[in-house]
C-alpha cells in the first residue's frame, strides 16, 4: 500500500467509488478505503445461507445514473439495467387483483385502462408534464446546489433550464415541489392501486407518508435519475443493486485507483498545519498522507466520528449534530426452494411470469402506505407494512443454487432504535408477501433480517437510513448536509463530504460522487 | 338604473375592509351580502339570553395596524385588549404557563428544563428577526414569477434582493423554517414536551397537516408577527366579541359612503365580452358596476358564480386542484361558573388567556391520524378562551361564555361514517370530555352548548368545507401560488373582477390583508381606466 497519494477516497460506498474512478481518469493518484473491507458499502450483498445471498441496497432507490455509467463505460465492467417490463406490480394486503404497470406507454395506458378509462386518458399528459419537470431537475443534478454566492458561470445553466420550463412550468415546479404525493396524484388520477404504483417507490427508505407535504417533490427526484421518463424510474441492475459496487470498483481500479481492504477502515482524518486535511489514520494504525479526503460516509461519521467536534466551527458542529437521519427500513433476504406462484396465476410455471421479473409492492392503496408510515412515526413497526419485493435470482446466476430462488425485500416503516426486532419484522414480511404469494411461508429455507439497527452497524449507515438524512424539503438542496456546505467541500480545507448525506439523496446513483469529484478537481488545480 | 363603480360580494371581515378602502378612495361602492348581518366568520350571537359568544372566529390575530389606522376603526367601536398568556394544563397535574413577562414564562418554564428556560428568550428574538423578514411580505402583491413581462422581472427580483439581503446564514435558517415541520423544527430549541406541543399546535391551526406535517413550522412566525406590531395589538381580543369587529368595520365603510346591502346573495357573476358587469342577486335582481371584487373563496366565486367555460381551461383546472379542506371545528358553551383546571386550581390569570390543550405530541399527531382516515379526533387539540373574563358584557354577572377551537374535525368523513349531522352531538361530547380530563367540573357547570361542525361552518358562513382560510396554508397555495400561479395579484382572468378574500394571497386570519390588497389592486386598474 502507498503511504501517501493526492487523494483518499473513503466511506466506501458508491459515490466514493465513483469519484474515485472520476479523479482517477483525471491523473490523480487515489486510493480508495473500504470501511467493512469490501468497498462498496450498501452496493453489496448480504448472505441469508450457504449459496444464498441478497444485496443489501433497495431496487426502489433512484436509479444510477446514466451520464456517470456512460462517462466510467460501467457497461465493460459488466454493469447492464434491466427493462424489466412490468415494472411494478402492486398487491393490496390481503390479496386482491394485482395491478401491473407496464414500462412501455402504451402498454402502461392499456393496463390503467382496465382499472380506470378515465386515468387511461389522463396519464399520457401527466407523463408529459411531470417527465419536463423531472427534465429539468436532471439538469439541476448536473452540479452541487446553487447558492447565494454562486457565480454567474455556475447559475447559467440551471438559468437556462428554467427558461427553457417557461414562466408556467415553472410555476408548476414551485407548486409540485412542497406539494404531499397524494394530493398531486389525486389531481390527475382517481384509481388506488396506480396511484399508490406511482407514489409507493419515491417514499423508499423514508419516514414518510404519502400525505406528508414535499413528498410530491421526492416524487420528481425519483423520475429525475434514470431516464427522465416516466416509467423508467426503476432499472434494476443485473445481478442486483451489488453490481453496481462491483462495476464502480472495476471502473476505478481500471482506471488507475489503488485500493486498500486489510486495514479495516478508517480511524480518523489527520489534519495538519493550518487545520488542513492532511491524511488518515487506518484501523490498524498505519497513516496515509494526502492532500485531499474524500468521503461518502454519513456526514455524522465523517465530520463528527472521524474529523471530531473540536477541530470544526462550533455553529457547524450544530448544524451536523441537528440532521435528522430516521432510518425506517430494513432489507429482508429470504432463500426460497423455488420461485412462488402469484396468486392469480394459474399454472405452476412461475419462471414464465413476467412480473417476478420486475419490482412487487405490497400495499396498493394511499391509505395503506399511509397507515404503515403511521406505525414509524410512534417508533412502532407497522403491522401491515409496504413492501417491495424483488427476485434478483431471476435476472443472475450465483445468488441462489440452482433451482433455487433469492427474494429482496425492502420493509418499510421499521423505525431504527428498535433492538431485536428481527422475528417481529420477519414474520410481518412474510404475511404481507402472502398477499402476493399465498404459498410463501412453505417455500422459505431462510431468511436474513437487517433491520435499521443492523444497517448501521454492518454497514455504516447512520441510524440505518439509505439516504443518510431524512429526504424532507428542509433537508434538501443547499440546505443539504449544512446549510452554506451544499457544495461539497467542508469547513476543513481538503475534506470533501459525497454520498447521499449531500445533495441529491439516495446512494446508488453516483451523482454526488461526480459532484464532489468536480469539486475536487477544481480546487486541485488552484 | 343606479350603477355602481365597485361592487364587493360577502360581508366577511375582508370583504368590509375591501369596500371600505374603495369607498375611502372615493368609488361609488355597494357591498352585497347573503346572510341578513355582515360579519362572515367575524361574528357573536347569544346562545342563551344574556350569554354572548363569537360564533366562528375568536381572536383578532393580524389584523394590520395600517387598516386600523386607515379605516379609523378605533372611532368606529373597535377596542382590542391583548390576550395575555398561554395555560397549557397537563394530566399530571403540571402546567406550563406562558406570559407577556419574560420573567414569569422563566419561572413556569424551569419547572421543566433550565436549558429551556434559557433558550426561551434566544428563540423568541430569533423569530423576530424572521418576522422582520417576513413581514413586508404580507402587505405585498407578490410578482408573477416567471413571467417575462418587465414588471414582474423587476419584481422577481426584489423580492429576490429581498431575500439576499438577508446574507446567507439567516436565508438559510429562514428556508429551514419555511420548509420544516413544527414539531422538528422545535427539537432543535427545545426539550420540554408541553412546550413544544403547543408551540406547534399554533402551526397546524386550520389546516389539515400534523405537526410533523414538514411546513408547519413556519406559522409559528405568525405569533411574533403580531407581536412586532406592538403588544396591544397581538393575538387580541375584541372587545363585546367578534360582531364588534364586522360592526366597526360596516361603520367604517358606511361612513365612506358604501352602500351595505345583506340578505342580497349572489347567484351569478355578470360578464359581458370577458370583462365582469356586476351580478345576478338570488332573487333575479341584476346590479351593475364597473369592478367587482369577491371576498367569497375561490372555489365559490369562479365554480358556482360563474361559468367554467367563461375561463381558460389552465385557469379551471388550478382551481379546482387549489384544496380547501376543513378540518377545524368549534363548540361555544355558555356556562354556571368558571372551570377549575386541576393542575391550577380555582381563578387566576391563567384563565384569562389561551388555554391550550396540548400535552404532548403524540396526542397531537394521533389526533391528526384519525381525521386523516375520516373521523373527527377521539382526543383533538383545543385552543380555549373564556372571553366573558376580558368583557364581563358577554355574560350575566356570575356567569360566562367559554369558545374552544377544536382540531380535527375533517370536512370529509369517511364512507362507513355517518355524516356530520348524525356525529354532532358524539362530537360535542368528545369535545368536552377530552377538556373535562383537565377541568373536571366543567360537565356540571354547562348551562348551553353550541356545536359547530365544519359543514355547519360552511352552511352558515359560506367558507367552502367549513376552511377558516379559504384554502390550505400549504406551500404550494402561498404567496404567488394563492389561488393560482400567475394569478396571486387580487385579479383574475375576467377582466374587472377581483379577489379580496382569505383564498388571496396573504391568506386567512383576521389580518384583513386581503382584503386591503384587492381594493389597492381594483383601485390601480380604475386609475389606469
Amino acid at each position: 500500500m502507498r503511504s501517501s497519494c493526492d487523494v483518499c477516497a473513503i466511506g466506501g460506498g458508491p459515490d466514493a467509488l465513483a469519484a474515485a474512478a472520476f479523479l482517477a481518469l483525471s491523473g490523480h493518484s487515489v486510493l480508495v478505503v473500504g470501511e467493512r473491507g469490501q468497498p462498496g458499502g450498501i452496493a453489496a450483498n448480504a448472505r441469508i445461507a450457504p449459496g444464498f445471498c441478497f444485496p443489501v441496497a433497495p431496487e426502489t432507490m433512484p436509479s444510477f445514473d446514466p451520464e456517470v455509467a456512460g462517462r466510467l463505460a460501467l457497461d465493460r465492467y459488466g454493469l447492464e439495467f434491466l427493462d424489466t417490463d412490468p415494472v411494478l406490480t402492486v398487491v393490496g394486503h390481503g390479496g386482491g387483483e394485482p395491478f401491473a404497470l407496464p414500462r412501455r406507454p402504451e402498454a402502461a395506458c392499456r393496463a390503467i385502462a382496465e382499472i380506470s378509462t378515465r386515468d387511461a386518458a389522463r396519464f399520457p399528459e401527466f407523463a408529459g408534464e411531470l417527465g419536463a419537470l423531472a427534465g429539468f431537475l436532471r439538469r439541476l443534478l448536473e452540479q452541487p446546489p446553487l447558492s447565494l454566492d454562486s457565480s454567474f458561470e455556475n447559475t447559467l445553466p440551471a438559468a437556462l433550464a428554467a427558461w427553457g420550463l417557461g414562466g408556467r412550468g415553472l410555476a408548476r415546479l414551485l407548486r409540485v415541489l412542497p406539494m404531499a404525493v397524494r394530493d398531486l396524484l389525486d389531481d390527475w388520477f382517481e384509481s388506488g392501486p396506480l396511484k399508490a404504483a406511482l407514489a409507493g417507490p419515491a417514499l423508499t427508505g423514508t419516514r414518510l407518508g404519502p400525505r406528508a407535504p414535499g413528498t410530491a417533490g421526492l416524487f420528481l427526484h425519483f423520475h429525475a435519475f434514470g431516464q427522465p421518463a416516466p416509467l423508467h424510474w426503476i432499472l434494476p441492475p443485473r445481478g442486483g443493486t451489488a453490481a453496481v459496487g462491483e462495476a464502480l470498483r472495476e471502473a476505478a481500479r481500471a482506471a488507475g485507483a489503488q485500493f486498500e481492504s486489510e486495514s479495516g477502515g478508517v480511524r480518523r482524518i489527520l489534519l495538519g498545519p493550518g487545520g488542513k486535511a492532511a491524511g488518515i489514520e487506518l484501523a490498524d494504525g498505519r497513516t496515509v498522507r494526502c492532500r485531499t479526503v474524500l468521503s461518502d460516509a454519513s456526514p455524522k461519521t465523517t465530520l463528527l466520528r472521524w474529523t471530531g467536534a473540536a477541530q470544526l466551527p462550533p455553529e457547524f458542529v450544530h448544524e451536523a449534530r441537528n440532521i435528522r437521519y430516521r432510518g425506517a427500513a430494513a432489507r429482508v433476504g429470504l432463500a426460497l426452494s423455488r420461485l412462488p406462484r402469484f396468486l392469480d396465476a394459474e399454472e405452476n410455471v412461475p419462471e414464465s411470469d413476467p412480473r417476478l421479473g420486475g419490482v412487487i409492492q405490497i400495499g396498493g392503496e394511499m391509505d395503506s402506505l399511509e397507515r404503515a408510515a403511521d406505525a414509524a412515526k410512534y417508533r412502532e413497526i407497522a403491522e401491515r407494512p409496504t413492501v417491495f419485493a424483488f427476485f434478483p435470482s431471476v435476472h443472475a446466476a450465483g445468488l441462489a443454487p440452482e433451482g433455487g430462488a433469492v427474494l429482496a425485500a425492502t420493509v418499510q416503516s421499521v423505525p431504527y432504535g428498535r433492538e431485536n426486532s428481527e422475528t417481529e419484522v420477519l414474520e410481518r414480511t412474510i404475511r404481507a408477501l402472502g398477499s402476493a404469494f399465498p404459498e410463501i411461508a412453505e417455500l422459505v429455507s431462510a431468511a436474513r433480517v437487517l433491520p435499521p439497527g443492523t444497517l448501521e452497524s454492518g454497514f455504516g449507515l447512520t441510524e440505518g437510513s439509505f439516504h443518510q438524512g431524512e429526504p424532507t424539503l428542509d433537508q434538501l438542496y443547499s440546505l443539504r448536509p449544512v446549510p452554506g456546505f451544499a457544495r461539497h467541500r467542508t469547513p476543513i480545507s481538503g475534506l470533501y463530504l459525497a454520498g447521499p448525506g449531500t445533495y441529491p439523496y439516495g446512494g446508488l446513483h453516483g451523482v454526488s460522487g461526480r459532484n464532489a469529484a468536480r469539486a475536487v478537481g477544481e480546487d486541485l488545480k488552484r | 338604473m343606479k350603477r355602481y363603480d365597485a361592487l364587493v360580494i360577502g360581508g366577511g371581515h375582508n370583504g368590509l375592509i375591501a369596500a371600505a378602502y374603495l369607498g375611502r378612495a372615493g368609488r361609488r361602492t355597494l357591498l352585497v351580502e347573503k346572510n341578513e348581518r355582515v360579519g362572515g366568520a367575524t361574528f357573536s350571537e347569544e346562545i342563551r339570553p344574556g350569554f354572548t359568544v363569537s360564533v366562528f372566529s375568536y381572536v383578532v390575530s393580524l389584523l394590520r395596524p395600517q387598516i386600523i389606522a386607515d379605516l379609523d376603526l378605533a372611532r368606529h367601536g373597535l377596542q382590542l385588549q391583548p390576550l395575555d398568556g398561554t395555560f397549557t394544563p397537563l394530566r399530571d397535574g403540571r402546567a406550563l404557563t406562558r406570559w407577556h413577562d419574560p420573567a414569569k414564562t422563566r419561572e413556569s418554564l424551569l419547572r421543566f428544563s433550565r436549558r429551556d428556560a434559557d433558550d426561551y428568550p434566544r428563540f423568541g428574538l430569533a423569530m423576530h428577526q424572521f418576522s422582520r423578514a417576513v413581514r413586508g411580505l404580507l402587505m405585498t402583491r407578490p410578482p408573477q414569477v416567471g413571467s417575462l413581462r418587465p414588471g414582474e422581472i423587476l419584481g422577481t427580483r426584489d423580492l429576490v434582493r429581498h431575500f439576499a439581503g438577508l446574507g446567507n446564514r439567516r436565508l438559510h435558517e429562514l428556508a429551514r423554517l419555511m420548509t420544516a415541520s413544527a414539531s422538528d423544527y422545535l427539537d432543535r430549541w427545545f426539550e420540554t414536551e408541553p412546550l413544544k406541543a403547543t408551540l406547534s399546535a399554533s402551526g397546524i391551526i386550520g389546516t389539515f397537516l400534523g405537526i410533523s406535517s414538514p411546513g408547519t413550522a413556519y406559522v409559528l412566525l405568525h405569533h411574533y408577527l403580531g407581536e412586532l406590531d406592538g403588544a396591544s395589538r397581538s393575538w387580541g381580543f375584541a372587545r363585546g366579541g367578534m360582531g364588534s369587529v364586522a360592526a366597526a368595520l360596516a361603520g367604517a365603510a358606511r361612513s365612506f359612503g358604501v352602500e351595505i346591502r345583506t340578505g342580497a346573495g349572489v347567484r351569478r357573476i355578470l360578464t359581458d365580452a370577458g370583462s365582469a358587469a356586476g351580478v345576478v342577486l338570488e332573487n333575479g335582481e341584476e346590479i351593475f358596476a364597473d369592478q367587482v371584487g369577491s371576498s367569497l373563496d375561490p372555489h365559490r366565486t369562479f365554480l358556482r358564480l360563474l361559468d367554467p367555460d367563461e375561463l381558460p381551461d389552465e385557469f379551471v383546472q388550478d382551481i379546482r386542484r387549489y384544496r380547501l379542506r376543513g378540518s377545524s371545528g368549534k363548540v361555544n358553551l355558555a356556562l354556571d361558573a368558571l372551570p377549575d383546571f386541576t393542575a391550577l386550581p380555582g381563578p387566576g390569570a391563567h384563565l384569562r388567556g389561551a388555554i391550550s390543550i396540548s400535552p404532548d405530541r403524540q396526542t397531537l399527531e394521533r389526533a391528526y391520524d384519525d381525521a386523516k382516515y375520516g373521523r373527527f379526533s377521539r382526543e383533538p387539540y383545543l385552543d380555549v378562551l373564556i372571553p366573558s373574563l376580558l368583557d364581563p358584557s358577554l355574560a350575566p354577572p356570575g356567569k360566562h361564555v367559554m369558545s374552544i377551537f377544536v382540531q380535527y374535525a375533517p370536512y370529509a368523513l369517511s364512507g362507513e361514517a355517518k355524516g356530520w349531522d348524525a356525529q354532532r352531538d358524539d362530537f360535542g361530547d368528545t369535545v368536552i370530555r377530552t377538556l373535562a380530563a383537565y377541568a373536571p367540573n366543567l360537565p356540571d357547570i354547562i348551562l348551553e352548548r353550541q356545536v359547530l361542525t365544519p359543514l355547519d361552518i360552511e352552511r352558515r358562513t359560506g367558507l367552502t368545507e367549513g376552511n377558516i382560510f379559504q384554502g390550505e396554508l400549504g406551500l404550494e397555495q402561498l404567496f404567488f401560488l394563492r389561488p393560482a400561479a400567475g394569478w396571486a395579484q387580487c385579479s383574475t382572468p375576467i377582466r374587472g373582477l377581483y379577489l379580496c378574500g382569505s383564498g388571496a394571497h396573504p391568506g386567512g386570519g383576521v389580518m384583513g390583508a386581503p382584503g386591503k390588497l384587492g381594493a389597492d389592486a381594483m383601485l390601480r386598474a380604475a386609475r389606469r381606466g
